[in-house]
């Protein structure tokens, strides 16, 4: 079938399977669900669907715990020296305030920027705590990450995690054109669960003065090979390295 | 309803309702703003909620209805999002994030009577004999919808590959 992938997955995937709704009546363990878990039990496609939808469930919480402990961050550089694991603490403590305010879209604050260069701060989420990962650092399968840039002028930004056998996943934005963002530090809204695959793990933000598609930063990305993309006018690339077991 | 119920409530289903947003309009931000209203929405009737059989499906349901509200308003105001479509091998573990992105700009554009019965069958991949039954129409009315929206689908992606 031609067309947009999503009607070939679809075809592929049949009639004769549970829908997300089962699914999610099995994940929430509403009664009823014993037949779709004798199905699941019985299916290597239907697992690997529930599994899909467990990844993105807890890069979602993690999105959340990692957004206000970027602001508890924030505020603490200048007066509130709160241990990290209290300000996440605080985070739980106000699930409901979390749900009600609003989600991160503004720059957190514009004098977060120092200097011409812009800035990547790599968050982590692992077992309840939220913490900055250096460069070089040790990740875990299962931790969750999040990225916040800071940019001394208006620029769009993409973020590629690249694993240690060359596959490339989109960070940030998932898909499609990253937006111009303005002047400002940034906690960019997407969060990622890292899969079970040991080895190297690179972590690449393109910020360029126009807007960036996610395809076109895989293509700068290809044509660089291991070296890293080539330098592209009005674009700045920073890596990260990371070893993932 | 008390302030700790609400949070059992959002820690137990929020991912639920943010995963299903994302899926249908192809945009984490758009998510977060579906998942306040949904629960803005259960906190106004919480007795409609409670008296639910099923939690899954009335949150399920909420979502859709938001959603698709806001693909009638973005299709309004002439929003329409980029289309990158990858070409990697199909899979069956859900709707990837290209995928979403590409199926959101459709269901903008499709007329509004396709755009439920697609959510069902491409986000929610439900059988053609569910939705029949679930939307109270002829599993023909169904097979004949979902065409015409494939039809579009391969529209837009053919339109969108023929873009400079």
């Amino acid at each position: 079938m031609s067309g947009p992938d999503f009607l070939r997955r679809r075809e592929a995937l049949g009639e004769e399977h549970p829908s997300q709704l089962a699914l999610d009546k099995l994940r929430l363990q509403e009664p009823g669900t014993d037949v779709i878990r004798a199905h699941v039990d019985g299916c290597a496609a239907c697992q690997a669907r529930l599994q899909a939808g467990d990844a993105k469930d807890v890069a979602y919480q993690a999105s959340l715990f990692v957004g206000k402990e970027a602001h508890a961050v924030a505020k603490r550089a200048k007066a509130w020296p709160l241990p990290l694991r209290a300000a996440v603490g605080l985070a739980v403590a106000a699930g409901v305030a979390l749900v009600m305010v609003p989600m991160l879209r503004e720059p957190l604050q514009k004098e977060g920027v120092k200097g011409n260069s812009p800035g990547l701060t790599v968050y982590r989420h692992r077992q309840g705590r939220v913490e900055k990962v250096q460069d070089g650092e040790v990740l875990n399968a299962g931790d969750a990450l999040r990225f916040e840039v800071s940019l001394p002028n208006d620029a769009s930004v993409v973020v590629l995690g690249v694993d240690g056998a060359g596959a490339v996943t989109p960070y940030s934005p998932l898909a499609g054109v990253s937006p111009m963002r303005g002047a400002g530090r940034h906690l960019l809204p997407e969060a990622m669960q890292l899969d079970a695959v040991a080895g190297k793990e690179r972590v690449l933000a393109f910020v360029c003065d126009k807007p960036l598609s996610v395809e076109q930063a895989k293509v700068a990305l290809a044509q660089g090979g291991e070296k890293g993309p080539p330098e592209r006018d009005g674009c700045v690339v920073m890596t990260r390295h990371y070893l993932k077991k | 309803m008390q302030h700790d119920e609400i949070e059992v409530l959002y820690r137990k289903y929020g991912a639920l309702v943010h995963r299903r947003a994302v899926a249908i309009l192809g945009d984490v931000h758009e998510g977060h703003d579906v998942v306040q209203e949904v629960f803005v929405n259960v906190l106004r009737a919480p007795d409609t909620f409670r008296q639910e059989a099923s939690p899954v499906t009335y949150l399920y349901n909420a979502a859709t209805n938001v959603c698709l509200r806001r693909l009638r308003d973005s299709r309004r105001r002439g929003a329409l999002l980029e289309r990158h479509v990858s070409k990697e091998e199909p899979r069956t573990d859900g709707l990837r994030a290209e995928d979403a992105v590409t199926l959101a700009s459709v269901l903008r554009d499709v007329p509004e009577d396709l755009r439920e019965i697609a959510v069902l069958y491409f986000v929610d991949e439900m059988s053609q004999d569910e939705i029949a039954e679930r939307l109270g129409v002829a599993r023909r009315t169904v097979g004949n919808r979902l065409e015409a929206f494939r039809e579009a689908a391969q529209k837009a992606a053919g339109d969108s590959h023929e873009r400079p």
